[in-house]
C-alpha cells in the first residue's frame, strides 16, 4: 500500500516533529522523577539515556530503511503476516491511545492543581482533545508546519528557566557520583521514559521526503537537542533546590519559576504553564495521529487517516477520565510508561531481528 | 463549493459560541471580591497556638472625591497557620487572598520553635506567596503590624522598603519564603534573617541586626555590626556596608574618637584544611578596600597616616570577625556554608563527621586586611 504522494514533510520539519513529540507533559515532573532515583547526579542519567535513545534510533533507522515507504503498521503486516501483524497492530493502537489518555490525564491534573482548581477536569480534557482532533485531521504536513511554528515557544521556555541561573548554588551538584553507578542507571531508566516520543520515527519516517541518511540525521539532531535540553533543565533544578528540598517538589520546574517575580510580571508560572500547554498539545497530537494512522492501516481502501481521528480521540478522552486524584493518575501513567518497554524497546527490536533473519525488504519499485 | 461555504460558516458560528461560553466561569477571582493580604505576622501564644495577624488595604471613599487607602489589621488564633487564617475569614467580610503577600514577620518565640511548620501552608499552595520577604521581630509580630509609621500609611509598603534599604547598607541579604526553604533543608548551610525591634514611642520598626537560624529554628542573634561583618566574610558585598570603629580614647570630645569607613570592594578566599582525623581548620582571607567616610580627629594628608590607620582598622576588623564567628559557632549557624563545602569537596571526610556537633568545634581563622583607597573629597 502506498501513501498519498502529496502528503510529505521535509527532513527539517521532521526534526521538530520528533522534538515536539518528545517534549510534553512529562517535562514538569521529569527532573523530580529522575531525582528520586539518581539524586543530584540526575543530569548524568539524562545524558546516558540520550545515548541509549540514539542507539535505538539507529536500530529504528535500519528497520525503516528496509521499508522506505511504509510505516510501522505496514512493516508489521509485511514481516509477521496479516494475522499476527494485525494483532500487534491492534496492540500498538491501544498503546498509542493509552499514552494519549495518560497525557490528557496528567495535563488535567496539573492544570487543576496549579491554575484552575474549580474548573472541571472533563472540560480541560475535552478542550485539549478538541484541539487535537482539529490539528490531526488534516494532512501530516499541516501538523508538521504547526510543530515547527510552535517550536519558537520552546525558546520562551528556555529563557524562563535560564533566569534561575541568578539564584542557584553551584555547590549543589557536588560531590559528583556520590552514590555510585547503580542510582545513576536507575535514573537513566526514568529519564528514558520521560523522553519517550522518539518512537514517532517508526510512524513518521515514510512521510519524510528525503534520503534515508538524512532522516537519521534529523532524528539524531532532535535527540541531541532534547537530551541537552532535558539535562539542562534537570541540572538547573538540582542547582536551585539542593539536595533535601528537591524531594518535596514533584513539579520542580514550575515551583522554581513560581518563586521568581519581575517588576511588571508576577506569577510567571502561569506564563510558563501556557507555553507548556502547547507542548502537551503537540505530544497528544502525535499520539492521536499514530493511533488513527494505525486504524487506517486496517482499511486498505482508505488512504486518509482523518476519519479515524475522532474515534481515537473519544476513546482517549473516556479513558483519561477514569483515573481521578493525584495517586490514581500517577499509577495510570506509570502503567503506561511500563508498557513502553514492550512497544518502544521490545517489539521494534524484535521486528528488526525478524526482518533481518527472514531477509524481508520492501520490493523496490521499478 | 456551496456545502464547503456553509461548513465554514457553521464552524465560525461554533467557534463564536465556544468563545462566549469559555469566559472562565469557574476560576475567576475578582479583586473587588477579595481581601488582599499584603503583610502577615505570626506568633505563638503560651498554649502553643498560632496567632495570625494580617494587614489588608481598604479603600474609603472620601468626601471630596478623594479616596483614602488605609491599612486594616486583624488577628486571630488557631491551632495551625491555616486554622488561624480560617478563623480570620469568619470575622472579615469577603474572602482573604494571601497570594500577594509581601512580607512575613515572625515573632521571636515562634521563630525559636520552628518556622517551617508555619510556612508549610504557603509552600503547599500553588498561589502561595513564596517570594514574600521574611523577618523576625523581637517580641510579638502582632505589635509590629499595629504601629503606624509616618514614612508610609501602608505597612505593606513600609516593611519591604525598610528591609530593602537596610539590606543595601549591608546588614543582611534579603531572604524570601522560597530561598529559606532551600536553606532549611540544606545540610551545612544556614541563613540569617533580619531582626527587628518595634519602637512604640516613635511608632517605627528598627532593624537591630540579624537572627541566626539553624535548620528550622532561630538559635541566636547578631548585632548590626556583626551582621555586616559576617556578610562580608561570606563574600557578599551589598551597596553600602559601613563600619564605625573607635580609634582613640583620650579626647574630651567623644566624637573625635571614631572613624567610619565604607567598604568599597572585597576579595574573599576560603580555604578548608582537614586533617586525617577530621580536624577542620578554615582559613578566611578577606581583603577589603575601604573609603573613609568620617574622620573628625585627623587628616589623611600622607600615605604614612593612611598606613597607620590601615593597621588599626585591620586589627579592629579581625577582632570583630573573631567575635562574630564565635557567635555563629555558638548558635550552630553555619552561615558561611563551610559544611556544604566539605560535603561537596571532601565527601569522604564529611561522611565521618557529624556537622550538627562538629561545626561548634572547628577552628575558623579570619585574616582580614584593610586598605584605605579613598578618603572623600577632602584629605
Amino acid at each position: 500500500m502506498k501513501l498519498k504522494k502529496e502528503d510529505t514533510i521535509t527532513s527539517f520539519q521532521f526534526i521538530f516533529l520528533i522534538i515536539q513529540a518528545q517534549v510534553g507533559v512529562g517535562i514538569l515532573s521529569m527532573p523530580f522523577n529522575i531525582y528520586t532515583a539518581a539524586g543530584h547526579d540526575s543530569w548524568i542519567s539524562v545524558l546516558i539515556s540520550g545515548c541509549i535513545i540514539q542507539v535505538l534510533l539507529i536500530l529504528f533507522w535500519i528497520l525503516m530503511k528496509r521499508f522506505p515507504s511504509m510505516t510501522l503498521y505496514e512493516v508489521l503486516d509485511n514481516t509477521t503476516g496479516s494475522f499476527i501483524g494485525g494483532g500487534i497492530k491492534g496492540l500498538y493502537i491501544i498503546y498509542f491511545t493509552l499514552v494519549g489518555s495518560s497525557i490528557l490525564s496528567l495535563f488535567a491534573e496539573i492544570i487543576n492543581l496549579w491554575i484552575l482548581p474549580l474548573t472541571p477536569r472533563w472540560l480541560l480534557i475535552v478542550l485539549m482533545s478538541g484541539i487535537g482532533i482539529y490539528a490531526v485531521r488534516g494532512p501530516v504536513k499541516f501538523l508538521a508546519r504547526f510543530y515547527v511554528f510552535v517550536s519558537l515557544l520552546l525558546i520562551v521556555f528556555v529563557l524562563l528557566v535560564v533566569y534561575s541561573f541568578w539564584e542557584v548554588d553551584y555547590l549543589n551538584i557536588f560531590p559528583i557520583g556520590e552514590k555510585g553507578v547503580m542510582p545513576v542507571l536507575k535514573g537513566t531508566e526514568k529519564a528514558l521514559f520521560s523522553m519517550i516520543g522518539f518512537e514517532m520515527y517508526l510512524i513518521m519516517a515514510p512521510y519524510v521526503q528525503s534520503t534515508a541518511i538524512k532522516k537519521l540525521k534529523s532524528a539524531s539532531i532532535s535527540n541531541v537537542v532534547v537530551t541537552i535540553f532535558y539535562s539542562f533543565l534537570t541540572l538547573i533544578c538540582i542547582l536551585f533546590f539542593g539536595i533535601k528540598e528537591f524531594s518535596l517538589v514533584p513539579e520542580p520546574l514550575l515551583y522554581m519559576i513560581k518563586s521568581f517575580s519581575f517588576k511588571v510580571l508576577e506569577r510567571i508560572d502561569l506564563l510558563f504553564l501556557s507555553v507548556w500547554i502547547v507542548s502537551v498539545g503537540t505530544s497528544y497530537m502525535a499520539y492521536l495521529f499514530a493511533a488513527s494512522r494505525g486504524l487506517m492501516s486496517f482499511f486498505p481502501k482508505n488512504k486518509d487517516h482523518s476519519p479515524y481521528v475522532f474515534y481515537v480521540a473519544i476513546v482517549s478522552v473516556l479513558i483519561s477520565l477514569m483515573p481521578e486524584g493525584v495517586y490514581k493518575v500517577g499509577q495510570f501513567s506509570t502503567f503506561v510508561t511500563h508498557l513502553s518497554y514492550i512497544f518502544v524497546l521490545g517489539l521494534p527490536v524484535l521486528l528488526l531481528l525478524l526482518s533481518l533473519l527472514t531477509h524481508r525488504k520492501e520490493k523496490q519499485q521499478s | 463549493m456551496k456545502t464547503l461555504l456553509t461548513k465554514k460558516k457553521g464552524l465560525l458560528l461554533g467557534t463564536l459560541i465556544v468563545i462566549v461560553l469559555l469566559t472562565g466561569c469557574w476560576d475567576q477571582r475578582l479583586i473587588k471580591e477579595s481581601r488582599l493580604i499584603l503583610a502577615a505576622g505570626l506568633d505563638v501564644d503560651p498554649d502553643g497556638k498560632i496567632i495570625d495577624t494580617v494587614v489588608y488595604p481598604v479603600v474609603n471613599k472620601g468626601s471630596n472625591a478623594m479616596s483614602m487607602v488605609k491599612s486594616v489589621v486583624v488577628s486571630s488564633t488557631g491551632v495551625t497557620t491555616r486554622d488561624a487564617r480560617f478563623n480570620l475569614d469568619k470575622k472579615v467580610s469577603q474572602i482573604f487572598d494571601a497570594s500577594r503577600n509581601r512580607v512575613f514577620l515572625f515573632g521571636e518565640k515562634l521563630a525559636q520553635k520552628d518556622i517551617y511548620s508555619s510556612l508549610d501552608v504557603i509552600y503547599r499552595d500553588p498561589r502561595g506567596s513564596v517570594n514574600a520577604m521574611v523577618a523576625v521581630v523581637k517580641g510579638k509580630a502582632k505589635k509590629s503590624l499595629e504601629i503606624q509609621p509616618k514614612d508610609s500609611t501602608l505597612l505593606d509598603i513600609y516593611y519591604p522598603e525598610l528591609l530593602r534599604s537596610t539590606s543595601a547598607i549591608g546588614l543582611f541579604e534579603i531572604e524570601t519564603v522560597q530561598s529559606i526553604c532551600t536553606l532549611m533543608f540544606d545540610e551545612g548551610n544556614d541563613y540569617l534573617l533580619p531582626y527587628l525591634r518595634i519602637n512604640e514611642q516613635q511608632q517605627r520598626a528598627e532593624v537591630i541586626g540579624t537572627a541566626m537560624f539553624h535548620k528550622r529554628k532561630m538559635t541566636g542573634t547578631l548585632t548590626g555590626k556583626e551582621s555586616t561583618m559576617l556578610l562580608l566574610l561570606n563574600g557578599v558585598k551589598q551597596d553600602y556596608p559601613r563600619f564605625t570603629f573607635k580609634i582613640n580614647d583620650n579626647k574630651d570630645m567623644k566624637e573625635r574618637n571614631y572613624i567610619t569607613v565604607l567598604v568599597n570592594d572585597i576579595d574573599r578566599k576560603m580555604k578548608i584544611h582537614i586533617t586525617p582525623d577530621q580536624k577542620v581548620r578554615v582559613n578566611l582571607a578577606l581583603k577589603m578596600d575601604v573609603n573613609v567616610n568620617e574622620l573628625p580627629v585627623d587628616h589623611l594628608d600622607s600615605a604614612r597616616k593612611a598606613n597607620q590607620l590601615n593597621k588599626t582598622l585591620t586589627r579592629e576588623m579581625n577582632a570583630l570577625a573573631k567575635k562574630t564567628l564565635a557567635k555563629t559557632q555558638k548558635a550552630n549557624c553555619d552561615e558561611l556554608g563551610i559544611g556544604k563545602r566539605i560535603r561537596s569537596f571532601h565527601y569522604g571526610d564529611w561522611k565521618k563527621m557529624n556537622w550538627e556537633k562538629d561545626y561548634r568545634n572547628i577552628s575558623i581563622e579570619p585574616e582580614i586586611k584593610v586598605t584605605i583607597v579613598q578618603h572623600g573629597i577632602i584629605n
